[in-house]
C-alpha cells in the first residue's frame, strides 16, 4: 500500500493527496497519515517546511501570499533508491 | 450513547482504597489532543499525583478511580502518535505496557480523524494488553458530517468501542465500565489484529523463528520481530546485546537483506485501517470537504484550470482598472496637480528661491506626489490578490503553476519562491533557499526578476488606460503573458543549457476553500501599503530629488541639463525604438525602484495645466507604439536595486548578477524593438496618434 503511493507519487509527477486517494481506493485523511509516516521513516522530504517565524515577525510577510500555504512533498534519495529496486507501478497496482 | 455521567471530584481515603476487594492497573493512552486528559479528570477527580516520568522530563499523571469496591489505578500516558521509539512520549507509553504490565489499556481517539488514530492502536494490539478504544468527539464528527458506527467498528475491531462526548461526560462511565470488565476477565480479548504485507510475511517468520527462546522477559517475541523489521533503533540495540552472536549475524543480515520492511509491516496496518473505517465510517457526501472537491474539479482542471487562472489574473486587473484608475487620476488631477498650484503660490508669496520652489513643486509633489497616487491602485491590487489567497485559491494557482512548469521541463520546486514574486521579487530570491540543488536555486534565482512583481504592475496599471483606453484590460494581461512566456523560454533553454535540472514530482495537500476574513485581508493590504509608503518616503523621494537636481542644472532650460546630455548620450538606442532621451532615463530610474519611472516621468514632463494631470500629459506626448515599447521593457527590464542585492546575498557571487543584468537587458530591448517596430508595422503607433 505504501508501495504504491510511492510509486504514484514517483510516476504520475505532481499531483494532490486527494488525487492519490482516488487512485488507490483510500480515504484522504488516511494518505494524509501515510505521508506523514513516509516523511518520518525518510522516504519523503516536506519540501515546504512550515514556517518557523510567526508572521507578525516575518521579514517576507507583507509579500507572503502563502499564509494558508499548502503541505508539499517529494520523494528522498532513500525513496528513489527503494522504487528502483521495487517492482514497476503495473505490478504494484494489481 | 450512554448518558450516565461520572461524579468523582472528591480524594479517596485511605479507608476507600483498604475496603477495595479488587484493584487494576488501566493505562490511558491516545494521540495528542483527543480529549484524554479530560477523561483522566473525569475518573480521577481530585485523587492525581503528577510527578516526572523516571529520568525524563514529561510529566506522569497517576490518579485513583473506586467504584463498587473496585480500585483502578489510572495512568496518563503521554500523547504519542504511534509506539515506535521516536520520541520520549512514544517510548514511555511502550515501556509502560511491557514493564508494568498494566490490567487494560483505555484507549481514546478522536471520531473526526480515525484514520490518523487507528494507528496507534494497530500497535498497542501488537502488545500483550487488553484495549478498550473510546470514541471521542462523536460530537465533533457529526458535525463534520462523518458518521461513525460504534457498533459497526466494535464488531470489526473485534474489542469493545464506547462512543464519548468527554467534555460533556457523555459514555465515560460506560467506558470505564467495560474497561474494568475486560480487565477482570482478559481472557476472552480476541481482537482482529493488523498483519504485516504479503512479501515480507516469510521475513518475519524467519526472524521470530531467530529469535525464538533468545529473548528476555517482558518482551514478546512477535513484537520484537516486527520492531527489528520496522528498524526500531532501541530494539535492535537491545537484541544486538542480548542475542547470542551468531544468532544476532543471521538475522543482521537478513535485515540487511529486507531494510524497506517497514513499508510492508506499516503497509499493513494502513490497509487493516482502511478496512476498519471502509466497514465503520460514513465520510460527508455534501459540506466543506466535497464543496473543495467540487470546485477543484474545475480549479485544477488541465484545461478548466488554466482558464481559470488567466480568468483571475483578468479580473485582478478588470478591477484595478474599473476601481481604482478613475481614483488615481483624480488624485493626479485634482489633488496632485493642484496641490502644486498652490503649494508655488505660497512659496512664491514667502519669498523662497525658486530652486526651493521647483524642487518641491515639480521635485517632490511632481516625483513622489504622482507615485503616492498608486494607492488605490495598489490597496484594489493587494485586496484581490490576499481575497483569493485567504479563500485558498492561490494555492491551486500555484500548483496549475507547477504543472505548467513540469511541462516545459522546468524545475518543480522553483514553482513557490516564483508565485512570491508577483507580490514583490526581493521574497521570490529569497525564497529560492528551499531548493537544496544549488543549480536548482540559481535558476529560481535568475528566474525571480521576470516574475512581474506589484510595483511593475502598478506601472502597468497606470500607463495601459493612458494610451490603450478600453483595450487596455487585454493588453496588460498581454504583458503579464509576455513575462510568463519569457520565463518558461529562458528556463527552458537554462535548464538544457547550463543547469540540466531534473525533474521533480510532489505530492501537494491542498488546503480547504473557505470563507476569507476581511480583517486577515485587510493586514495584508495593510503591510504591503505600509512597506509602499516607506519606499515612497525614503528611495523614491531620493530618487525624484536627484533626477529634479540633474533635470534642472547646470541651467537653461531641461533640455541643456546634465539629464538630458547624458540621456542623449543614449539616443542611437532611442531611435531604434521610438524613445526620446526622457523615457530612457525614466526606464534607467526604474532600476533603483520601479514606481521611479513613473515620478521621472512626472519630473521630466510635468504637468501643463490645472485640469491636465501626468496621464493626458503623457498621451498628447508619446505614441502608443511607444508606449508598448516603454512598457514591454519595463516589464522585463534588469530588477530593481533591492532584488539585485538579495540575488547578490544568495548567490555570492557577482558574476552571476552580471549574467542575470546582461541577459534580462538583452531580452527586455530586444522585446521592446520587436513589440515596437511590430506595432508600427501593424499602425497601432499611427492609429491611436491619430
Amino acid at each position: 500500500m505504501l508501495e504504491k503511493l510511492l510509486r504514484l507519487a514517483a510516476e504520475t509527477g505532481t499531483a494532490r493527496a486527494s488525487e492519490f486517494a482516488q487512485a488507490l481506493g483510500l480515504s484522504p485523511p488516511l494518505i494524509r497519515s501515510m505521508l506523514d509516516m513516509l516523511t518520518e521513516w525518510g522516504y519523503l522530504k516536506a519540501v515546504v517546511p512550515e514556517c518557523s517565524t510567526p508572521c507578525e515577525q516575518c521579514p517576507l510577510h507583507a509579500a507572503c501570499l502563502f499564509r494558508s500555504q499548502p503541505r508539499v512533498w517529494a520523494l528522498t534519495r532513500k525513496g528513489k533508491r527503494f522504487l528502483d529496486r521495487a517492482m514497476p507501478l503495473e505490478r504494484a497496482l494489481k | 450513547m450512554n448518558s450516565r455521567s461520572i461524579k468523582n471530584s472528591q480524594p479517596r481515603s485511605a479507608v476507600e482504597l483498604e475496603h477495595a476487594d479488587k484493584s487494576f492497573l488501566v493505562g490511558l493512552a491516545g494521540q495528542p489532543n483527543v480529549g484524554k486528559s479530560t477523561i483522566f479528570n473525569l475518573l480521577t477527580g481530585l485523587s492525581q499525583h503528577v510527578g516526572n516520568w523516571p529520568g525524563k522530563t514529561v510529566a506522569r499523571k497517576e490518579g485513583l478511580y473506586i467504584r463498587s469496591g473496585v480500585s483502578m489505578r489510572i495512568v496518563d500516558l503521554p500523547g504519542a502518535y504511534s509506539l515506535t521509539a521516536n520520541s520520549d512520549e512514544e517510548r514511555i507509553s511502550r515501556d509502560f505496557i511491557l514493564q508494568n504490565h498494566p490490567d487494560v489499556i483505555v484507549m481514546v481517539a478522536d471520531a473526526s480523524a480515525l484514520e490518523r488514530n487507528l494507528y496507534l492502536l494497530a500497535e498497542l494490539l501488537m502488545l500483550p494488553v487488553p484495549v478498550v478504544l473510546g470514541l471521542n468527539m462523536m460530537d465533533v464528527a457529526e458535525t463534520q458530517g462523518i458518521h461513525v458506527e460504534a457498533h459497526v467498528l466494535e464488531a470489526a475491531l473485534g474489542l469493545p468501542v464506547i462512543p464519548l462526548v468527554a467534555i460533556r461526560n457523555q459514555g465515560v462511565a460506560e467506558l470505564i465500565e467495560v474497561a474494568e470488565r475486560l480487565a477482570r476477565d482478559p481472557v476472552g480479548f480476541q481482537p482482529v489484529r493488523p498483519e504485516i504485507g504479503a512479501p515480507h510475511r516469510d521475513v518475519l517468520t524467519r526472524v521470530r523463528a531467530l529469535l525464538d527462546g533468545h529473548i528476555p522477559a517482558p518482551y514478546p517475541s512477535d513484537w520484537v520481530a516486527l520492531k527489528l523489521l520496522e528498524g526500531d533503533a532501541e530494539i535492535t540495540e537491545r537484541a544486538r546485546r542480548s542475542l547470542p552472536h551468531t544468532i544476532w549475524r543471521r538475522i543482521e543480515t537478513l535485515l540487511g537483506e529486507h531494510e524497506d520492511a517497514i513499508l510492508d509491516v506499516a503497509g499493513g496496518r494502513y490497509e487493516w485501517i482502511d478496512r476498519m473505517v471502509h466497514a465503520a465510517v460514513r465520510h460527508p457526501r455534501l459540506g466543506q470537504i466535497s464543496l473543495t472537491d467540487r470546485l477543484d474539479r474545475f480549479a485544477v482542471h488541465p484545461f478548466w484550470g488554466l482558464l481559470i487562472l488567466l480568468g483571475v489574473f483578468g479580473l485582478l486587473f478588470w478591477l484595478t482598472f474599473a476601481l481604482a484608475a478613475p481614483v488615481q487620476e483624480w488624485l493626479d488631477v485634482a489633488v496632485i496637480g493642484r496641490l502644486q498650484m498652490r503649494l508655488a503660490d505660497a512659496l512664491v508669496l514667502a519669498g523662497a528661491p525658486s530652486h526651493v520652489v521647483n524642487l518641491l513643486v515639480d521635485g517632490v509633489l511632481g516625483g513622489v506626489g504622482i507615485v503616492l497616487t498608486f494607492l488605490p491602485i495598489l490597496t484594489i491590487f493587494f485586496t484581490v490578490l490576499a481575497f483569493f489567497e485567504d479563500s485558498g485559491y492561490l494555492t491551486r494557482a500555484a500548483y496549475m503553476m507547477d504543472r505548467f512548469m513540469h511541462l516545459v521541463g522546468l524545475h518543480g520546486k522553483s514553482f513557490l519562491p516564483l508565485f512570491l514574486g508577483f507580490g514583490c521579487n526581493v521574497p521570490a530570491v529569497m525564497g529560492a533557499r528551499v531548493i537544496e540543488s544549488r543549480a536548482g536555486r540559481l535558476l529560481t534565482i535568475l528566474l525571480a526578476p521576470l516574475v512581474p512583481c506589484s510595483a511593475r504592475l502598478v506601472v502597468l496599471a497606470f500607463l495601459a488606460p493612458v494610451f490603450f483606453g478600453k483595450v487596455a484590460l487585454p493588453v496588460s494581461l498581454g504583458f503579464v503573458a509576455l513575462n510568463i512566456l519569457v520565463l518558461v523560454v529562458v528556463g527552458v533553454i537554462l535548464n538544457h543549457t547550463l543547469f540540466r535540472g531534473r525533474h521533480t514530482a510532489f505530492i501537494m495537500e491542498l488546503p480547504l476553500y473557505h470563507l476569507p476574513d476581511a480583517r486577515t485581508i485587510g493586514l495584508f493590504v495593510w503591510h504591503n501599503i505600509r512597506a509602499f509608503l516607506r519606499k515612497a518616503g525614503s528611495i523614491i523621494l531620493l530618487m525624484s530629488v536627484l533626477i529634479w537636481t540633474l533635470s534642472h542644472f547646470p541651467g537653461d532650460g531641461i533640455e541643456q541639463s546634465y539629464l538630458a546630455r547624458f540621456g542623449r548620450s543614449l539616443t542611437p538606442l532611442g531611435h531604434l525604438m521610438g524613445m526620446d532621451w526622457r523615457l530612457l532615463v525614466a526606464l534607467l530610474s526604474s532600476f533603483i525602484a520601479k514606481e521611479n519611472a513613473i515620478a521621472t516621468l512626472g519630473i521630466l514632463y510635468g504637468t501643463n495645466s490645472e485640469s491636465e494631470g501626468l496621464a493626458e500629459t503623457l498621451a498628447t506626448q508619446i505614441s502608443a507604439a511607444t508606449a508598448l515599447f516603454f512598457l514591454a521593457v519595463i516589464m522585463l527590464f534588469v530588477p530593481c536595486v533591492a532584488t539585485v542585492a538579495v540575488m547578490y546575498q544568495e548567490t555570492g557571487s557577482w558574476r552571476w548578477i552580471l549574467f542575470s543584468v546582461i541577459l534580462l537587458l538583452t531580452i527586455a530591448l530586444s522585446a521592446g524593438v520587436l513589440v515596437y517596430q511590430g506595432a508600427y508595422w501593424l499602425g497601432i503607433g499611427i492609429l491611436l496618434d491619430a
